[in-house]
């Protein structure tokens, strides 16, 4: 009875321990199987024997993408310096051959672009499908061995270049500082003004009219000054427009306003679509 | 036996750390900065004293929380008195006004020597 109930005991204790260890096992499992389903990424094996292999990614114009390389190959090179080494994805330097690098690199090309050696990483830009080979000439393939293993992770989607703001027919306000808040720098590139249906890049130098409409992305903060006094700053992802010297119309997320220091010129915010911050 | 007795005292020592850390951080008083003077459409004002704490009604002279939220109703007018504390920065956001949903309201921010007057309308 007792031996019996020595070994519910360490049942229970195992069960005890066990079953968060379980726990934690299956989620760290799930993991790295969650980073491979990422359409971002994408991994291929490049035999050294192929010249030219089209990948599935396929990227947009201004759209870039790294690449890294692991794995050596072999490429039956007639240099004694790069004979019966496993040379890597940046090739052999001692000798080239079809594209101006190292023989035996990993090389890319983008769509109908020229090729150029990739190494073990480098990047790449589009548009187009990206072909990886083998930097070797065109009939000496046949006694390559070996494959590299290559990661092609996409990046950001570049933003189209918009032009600067032209200057304002009247100018009700100027910005102060735009700035990133991930780098704590000055962004004004993370900041759009609408005018007459077509969107501007702000400059440190734009001035704005009444129905500007500034828009601030994900990363960048943005104060303004009115002419008349009076500040304004928009948070992230916020948006608002200028309705007169001294009036603005918070469209999205948050604005902040410290009102100016006399009392002739209050400053009016309507909020329809947003909060309004008060600063003191 | 030293070891362990070594190692609970150490423990006492962090649990009592702790607990003197929580009480501190609960005792900290909340900072004013302004109260309402008036209101019309009083049952549509609501004030959230914190992002998390659920919006009550608000009255005439009820105080103002550092980070407050003034929520308008369909309507409702108010006007609040603020000042900035010495000890909160210039770029603190002392309290924030947003309108209900599908309402618009107008904030007129003036400035004087008592400090700001905030007056909201509907627009």
């Amino acid at each position: 009875m007792l031996e019996c109930r020595a070994v519910h005991r360490i049942r229970r204790r195992y069960v005890v321990v066990a079953a968060p260890l379980a726990l934690l096992a299956l989620l760290l499992a799930t993991l790295p199987a969650r980073g491979a389903s990422s359409a971002k990424t994408v991994k291929v094996s490049v035999p050294a024997s192929t010249m030219w292999m089209k990948t599935s990614v396929k990227l947009a114009a201004g759209e870039s993408a790294s690449i890294t390389a692991a794995g050596t190959i072999s490429y039956g090179s007639g240099d004694p310096k790069c004979q019966g080494i496993p040379i890597t994805a940046d090739g052999c330097a001692a000798e080239t051959a079809a594209i101006a690098g190292p023989a035996g690199a990993l090389v890319a090309k983008v769509g109908a672009g020229k090729p150029a050696v990739v190494g073990r990483s480098g990047t790449v830009t589009g548009p187009g499908t990206i072909s990886l080979g083998i930097n070797d000439y065109e009939t000496e393939f046949g006694n390559n061995t070996g494959t590299f293993v290559v990661t092609i992770t996409r990046g950001k989607a570049a933003k189209p270049a918009l032009p600067d703001l032209p200057p304002a027919t009247q100018s009700n306000a100027r910005p102060v500082d735009a700035k990133s808040t991930t780098t704590g720098k000055s962004n004004y590139g993370g900041v759009t003004i609408t005018r007459d249906g077509r969107s501007y890049r702000m400059t440190a130098s734009s001035t704005l009219q009444t129905g500007d409409v500034i828009s601030t992305d994900g990363e960048t903060v943005l104060t303004i000054d009115f002419a008349i006094g009076g500040r304004t700053g928009l948070a992230r992802n916020s948006s608002v427009r200028i309705t007169g010297d001294r009036q603005i119309e918070g469209l999205r997320g948050t604005t902040m306003a410290t009102p100016p220091s006399s009392l002739d010129h209050p400053l009016e915010i309507q909020t329809n679509g947003g909060i309004l911050g008060v600063r003191g | 036996m030293r070891t362990r007795h070594a190692l609970l005292a150490c423990l006492a020592v962090v649990f009592a750390l702790a607990l003197g850390s929580v009480a501190l951080a609960g005792s900290t008083k909340p900072k004013l900065v302004g109260s309402v003077t008036a209101i019309s459409g009083t049952k549509s004002v609501k004030i959230r004293a914190t992002t998390t704490s659920t919006a009550v009604t608000v009255k005439v002279g009820a105080k103002l929380q550092l980070g407050a939220t003034i929520v308008m109703g369909k309507g409702a007018r108010a006007t609040l008195r603020l000042k900035r504390p010495a000890s909160v920065p210039k770029s603190r956001v002392l309290v924030y006004v947003k309108s209900a949903p599908g309402t618009k309201h107008t904030s007129t921010l003036t400035r004087d020597a008592k400090g700001i007057l905030v007056t909201i309308a509907p627009s």
